[in-house]
């Protein structure tokens, strides 16, 4: 289990997607949460510093979600922050490329609080939190 | 619980804004696309646009916007990565699917509970997956069905109905500094650029704030305007009384203070409530497709400036007029192609839309290079609804005359058949703009083009005026359309078959007594007369009145209960010293003294 405490960052071009990821995480009891609408936002808020978690989605203008994960595994700093990505659907081709590109869990849209937090608690159990 | 229902009313209100505000983007990019073919990045963003839309919308549990974005997402991915060649009948199904979310957003926004039946745009968006010739074995099928599957069950209620959907607007904190320039063109490339920079920081530096907050502050700058007039003159009063006291020159120096702040927080509200008129112009270049492809015209569509920004009450009621004005030039005034060749132009006609800033006033054009308007049958049009005497059609300039197609009663369909239908409710656009305290004029060249030009003031409302007296009454005029005050004397104030004319620099101008305008009647004979030398467009005419009092700022507060249209009227003020004075509306002045009157 991930401390309810940490500071996660929602990562989404469209807003209201960010609210409603929010809204999940919140139901879940976390309640430090910051948005980022895309990944070069995304990276240079993780670059600030404090997060514990980052929920990001994939096709985004700018940087997409592959890209800052990416940037985050080749940054010594943060190599090692956890990233579950949000996918459309489940499509097996980008599946395989994000997990090689080091995301630690997918989860596929329209999810539930439940799935979210069996995705998350997956990542902690691996990561042996 | 409560507390939870308002979120989700708030959240799917904000998705119904957000998906809207996604759609628009994309809008204008479908025409570009037909005209450049194939453009990665183009695709890419239509795709993103529907994939983010149907991303949201499943978890709200929006089963047929979620239906309808998926198969369109599906087309434009095939289109983005070359499994499928872009063609009209594909387009066209993807621009009904672009209708058809918004049919559905709407039905969100207003919970109206309306269900469409979005079988048929389905099957036509499969056919047309399915149809084209494939590379690779419909890879994106199998996923379809798959989600079609997992998708129910939402997150959250759909039934939790959401809150009235309010209007808001963006406001970027960084404000650009747009330098108003006579020559807008030279300034466009910056302009742009400026707009882009913004656009690129926008979704980081904007907050969203509901249009009656905004109009709240707008309201009280303006009574601040009010007080800060009255202050001024309260302390010009103690000045002149006494004069050397030191209370009385702090207070002076406290009062000039007030009055920069002042102007400079009515400039800051007012730019809080502009947005660029791309919001209104995005929607026209799939409005011109459709309609040239219904009737097989082949037009190009041009449109510069869109980063003008205006008063948000331009960008709601300027898109009727010129959606109407466009309507005429793509249905009537452009030749079809055949027509275009025999004639000599190039196959392909021109309509051209150019906005920009020219000192306080926005200038809006649209141009097309069709065959103009037949100015003899216009007079002669005008002649026989007796809008205007034979006289008057032999005096009249071209100008003049092509402009009457904007007086009421001018247009009747059958006008409309026979003039090329620019008839067609003319004096409707003229009205609308007019309630912008703007003004449209026309300029046409047979064979070679008729281009309409919309003037509007920057903001609509503060104003400056110059203050008058007529007979015992005061009244506000516009400074901007007054070209010059005269004293005159009443000997050389001539008579011309029965009207009053005046020469100012060499040029004959009508003159009208505003009193006799107003329906006062006219003044007693004094021996001079002050001369208020109006041009509207490309008509100078000069309004009498006894006596000048003055320039002021003064802010538009609307008359209710009083036909504000016949009575010349846009609105009323307070003035500094508390009395409440009418603004004269100008251009609804000018098109009745000029139009109706014997000239």
């Amino acid at each position: 289990m991930f401390d309810l405490k940490m500071k996660i960052l929602v990562v989404d071009d469209f807003s209201t997607m960010r609210r409603i990821v929010k809204n999940i995480l919140k139901q879940l009891g976390y309640e430090n949460i910051e948005e980022a609408e895309d990944g070069a936002q995304g990276y240079s808020k993780l670059k600030s510093g404090g997060f514990g978690f980052v929920v990001s989605d994939w096709n985004m203008p700018n940087m997409d979600g592959l890209e800052m994960v990416n940037k985050i595994r080749s940054d010594p700093e943060l190599k090692d922050m956890p990233v579950l990505m949000v996918t459309a659907e489940a499509e097996k081709d980008k599946v395989i490329a994000a997990i090689k590109a080091g995301v630690n869990n997918y989860v596929v849209k329209p999810f539930t609080a439940e799935i979210l937090k069996e995705k998350m608690d997956k990542i902690a159990e691996r990561l042996g939190k | 619980m409560a507390d939870e229902l308002d979120e989700m009313g708030e959240i799917i209100a904000d998705f119904v804004t957000e998906a809207e505000e996604s759609l628009e983007k994309i809008d204008p990019l479908f025409v570009e696309l037909e005209t450049k073919g194939h453009d990665k990045d183009m695709l890419n963003e239509i795709f993103r646009s529907m994939h983010t839309i149907k991303g949201a919308a499943g978890f709200l549990g929006f089963q047929h916007l979620v239906d309808v974005a998926h198969k369109a997402e599906s087309i434009m991915k095939k289109l983005r990565d070359d499994e499928m060649q872009l063609s009209t009948p594909v387009m066209d199904v993807i621009l009904k699917s672009v209708d058809m979310l918004r049919l559905l957003l709407q039905h969100i926004k207003v919970k109206d509970g309306k269900v469409e039946d979005t079988s048929a745009l389905l099957v036509e968006l499969d056919d047309a997956l399915t149809g084209a010739p494939l590379q690779t074995p419909a890879p994106v099928s199998a996923p379809a069905a798959e989600a079609a599957e997992t998708v129910p069950e939402p997150v959250l209620p759909e039934a939790a109905g959401s809150a009235p959907k309010k209007e808001e607007v963006r406001i970027p904190e960084v404000v650009h500094d747009q330098p108003a320039s006579a020559a807008g063109v030279d300034h466009q490339a910056a302009e742009e650029r400026a707009v882009a920079a913004a656009q690129t920081k926008e979704p980081s530096q904007t907050l969203r704030i509901d249009v009656d907050k905004v109009d709240k502050v707008m309201d009280l700058a303006g009574e601040i305007v009010l007080v800060r007039n009255r202050l001024m003159n309260i302390g010009n009063y103690l000045e002149e009384k006494y004069s050397g006291d030191s209370y009385v020159e702090s207070l002076m120096g406290t009062v000039s203070f007030l009055d920069l702040v002042t102007s400079d927080m009515q400039l800051a509200v007012m730019k809080m409530r502009m947005q660029p008129l791309k919001k209104v112009f995005s929607k026209f270049p799939r409005l011109v497709r459709d309609l040239s492809n219904n009737i097989g015209k082949d037009i190009e569509l041009v449109i510069t400036g869109e980063g003008t920004e205006v008063d948000r009450a331009v960008i709601e009621h300027i898109g009727d007029p010129m959606v109407h004005i466009i309507r005429n030039s793509v249905d009537h005034a452009i030749e079809t192609p055949e027509v275009r060749q025999k004639m000599g132009k190039p196959p392909k006609g021109k309509v051209s839309i150019t906005a920009y800033q020219q000192g306080n006033q926005i200038i809006i054009e649209v141009a097309d290079d069709g065959k103009g308007i037949d100015v003899d049958k216009v007079k002669k049009k005008a002649l026989e609804k007796s809008l205007i005497t034979e006289d008057e059609a032999q005096r009249m300039t071209e100008e003049s005359a092509v402009n009457l197609i904007f007086m009421p009663g001018f247009s009747t369909m059958e006008v409309a058949t026979e003039l090329s239908g620019r008839g067609v409710g003319m004096d409707v656009v003229k009205t609308n703009i007019s309630k912008l305290n703007g003004y449209v004029e026309v300029r046409t060249v047979k064979n070679v083009g008729t281009t309409f030009r919309i003037n509007i003031p920057l903001t609509l409302a503060i104003i400056h005026a110059l203050m008058v007296r007529s007979l015992d009454n005061q009244y506000a005029i516009p400074l901007a359309p007054i070209e010059e005050t005269l004293k005159v004397a009443m000997k050389d104030i001539e008579n011309v078959s029965g009207q009053k004319v005046l020469v100012v620099r060499g040029k004959v101008l009508p003159l009208f007594e505003l009193s006799d305008i107003l329906g006062y009647g006219a003044g007693q004979g004094q021996e001079y007369r002050y001369v208020v030398v109006i041009a509207i467009g490309d008509r100078r005419f000069c309004i009498a009145v006894d006596e000048l009092l003055g320039q002021e700022e003064v802010v538009i507060k609307t008359v209710e209960g009083i036909d504000t249209n016949a009575a010349f009227i846009v609105g009323a003020t307070i003035t500094g010293d508390g009395k409440v004075v009418l603004i004269i509306d100008l251009a609804g002045m000018s098109r009745n003294v000029l139009g109706l009157k014997k000239m």
